[in-house]
């Protein structure tokens, strides 16, 4: 791998696309905007190869890279402008909810419809909030390894856990989840 | 079971999205390759800078690459080729366009009927006429076409009313409409000499041959060009242009605009499209025609420590 042979890093890529795509996904919402984040983390990985170390899981690192790209796409601009037009519609139209076979499709309608309540629900949650529940509650990451990622307190980062989830739990309760 | 754990185990439930896959296979083959954005890491470095600080002024354009970009408005300019354009749009209502793809899993909706993905090139018209409303929805993407004229792509998500000519003392004008979503354009030989002007709800997009990509909603209109140059109109009539390599959004609202370059998934797709379209018009013996325009030029992606460690925003 750190002699970025095409072959090592294809099957890197095809590891851990997985992940840092559907890490920026959740974090952003917008299949076009993980789109454009995944590109930006793939050269950072692709730069920083060089230094990772093959004995170690390197899915933190992923995804802290992935927090970071996105962190620098909530700062800019045309993001914050945009961030108020995006349609509720958006959530429910990604195509990530496989019908099960054994479902009827009245019980598979109400968990699309769940699921896409709590996509809302977190999307609608602040920045530094949503991330914390994205890197904890999808990507498994500990509060110290988010702390160290975002360069705050494992204190903090715990309690941004618990506000994050409280606010969750208010939003789907007034949703009817 | 409280409520933390409840809302944890509803979040760990939620499935994942899988991407779009010519988009992964693509940035798959980047990635082996060694990533194009390797190679200008100084002009990566000032590009990232500038769009993390947020600087560039009004326009979003970091400091060191401001462009001047003068105010004009579209012209059309009727070229020779012109005469045989005309006779092309003596066609009633202007081109028929053909469904060359439907791609990815969700529906497509043309004129109101709706398919499921993969049963639409076999069931919808294969050829639609203008001013047709199509929608990709889900993870759908939807190709058309007029050989060697335009080709047209809806992203996932999108809705356009497809182009006609609506002016008889105007023949090589043809209008269009994208209501939402992401459309990509790319003009082939044919279109020399001709006008394509597409309604957005937040200004007009005005273009005489180029590759570019409309993204819209109610409240915002983006429009990013790949090679050529697009003219876009905002509320009061006020035209800017947006040439090769950069993008514009336009908030409707406000009237404010932005500027900035291209964004790099945004060239990859456009390039795409653009590698598509020509070689499908070398391979086709009935078509024959290559898009127009020359390579786009501009920054890809930033350069950063990759490590990812360290400093975000505080607590």
């Amino acid at each position: 791998m750190r002699r970025l042979e095409p072959e090592a890093l294809g099957a890197f890529f095809d590891r851990y696309f997985p992940l840092i795509h559907g890490l920026a996904f959740r974090l952003l919402g917008n299949p076009a905007q993980a789109e454009d984040v995944c590109q930006d983390v793939f050269l950072r990985v692709h730069r920083g190869l060089y230094r990772l170390d093959t004995s170690r899981d390197p899915a933190p690192w992923l995804a802290t890279i992935v927090g970071n790209a996105c962190r620098e796409f909530w700062r800019g601009k045309h993001y914050r402008a945009g961030r108020r037009s995006v349609p509720i519609s958006e959530i429910g139209d990604w195509q990530d909810d496989h019908p099960r076979s054994a479902d009827t499709p009245e019980s598979e309608m109400l968990r699309a419809e769940q699921q896409r309540r709590v996509r809302r629900a977190i999307l609608d949650l602040p920045d530094p909030l949503r991330e914390v529940v994205v890197l904890h509650d999808f990507q498994r990451l500990t509060h110290q390894e988010i702390a160290d990622a975002v360069g705050a307190s494992h204190d903090a980062i715990r309690k941004r856990h618990s506000r994050a989830l409280a606010r969750l739990a208010e939003a789907l309760k007034e949703r009817g989840s | 079971m409280n409520d933390e754990r409840r809302i944890q185990e509803l979040i760990r439930s939620l499935p994942g999205p899988e991407g779009e896959p010519a988009i992964r296979e693509r940035l798959r083959a980047e990635f082996m390759a060694g990533m194009p954005g390797a190679e200008n890491p100084a002009v990566d470095a000032a590009a990232r800078a500038a769009r993390s600080a947020g600087s560039g002024g009004r326009d979003g354009v970091p400091d060191g690459r401001r462009r001047v970009i003068p105010f004009r408005v579209g012209l059309v300019g009727l070229a020779v080729a012109a005469s045989l354009l005309a006779l092309f749009f003596l066609w009633p209502r202007g081109p028929q366009w053909t469904v060359t793809g439907v791609t990815g899993e969700g529906f497509v909706t043309v004129a109101g009927a709706t398919y499921r993905a993969e049963e639409a090139m076999e069931k919808m018209p294969s050829r639609l006429p203008p001013g047709t409303l199509v929608s990709a929805e889900g993870g759908v993407m939807v190709d058309l076409m007029t050989p060697d004229f335009l080709a047209i792509q809806l992203a996932p998500g999108s809705e356009m009313e497809t182009p006609g000519g609506v002016e008889q003392n105007d023949p090589s004008k043809l209008v269009g409409r994208v209501t939402r979503g992401e459309v990509r354009f790319v003009t082939g030989e044919k279109f020399r000499g001709s006008r394509l002007e597409l309604e957005t709800a937040a200004a007009q997009v005005i273009v005489t041959g180029t590759t570019f990509a409309v993204i819209t909603d109610p409240d915002t209109t983006c429009v990013c060009v790949l090679e050529g140059t697009v003219t876009m109109v905002g509320p009061g009539g006020k035209a800017a242009a947006v040439e090769g390599g950069t993008r514009r959004t336009l908030y409707r609202g406000t009237g404010e605009a932005h500027l900035e370059e291209i964004l790099p998934m945004e060239r990859m797709k456009l390039q795409m499209l653009r590698d598509t379209v020509r070689s499908r018009a070398a391979g086709s013996a009935a078509g024959g025609g290559a898009a127009s325009g020359s390579a786009g030029s501009g920054g890809a992606a930033g350069t950063e420590d990759a490590n990812g460690t360290g400093a975000g925003s505080g607590g």
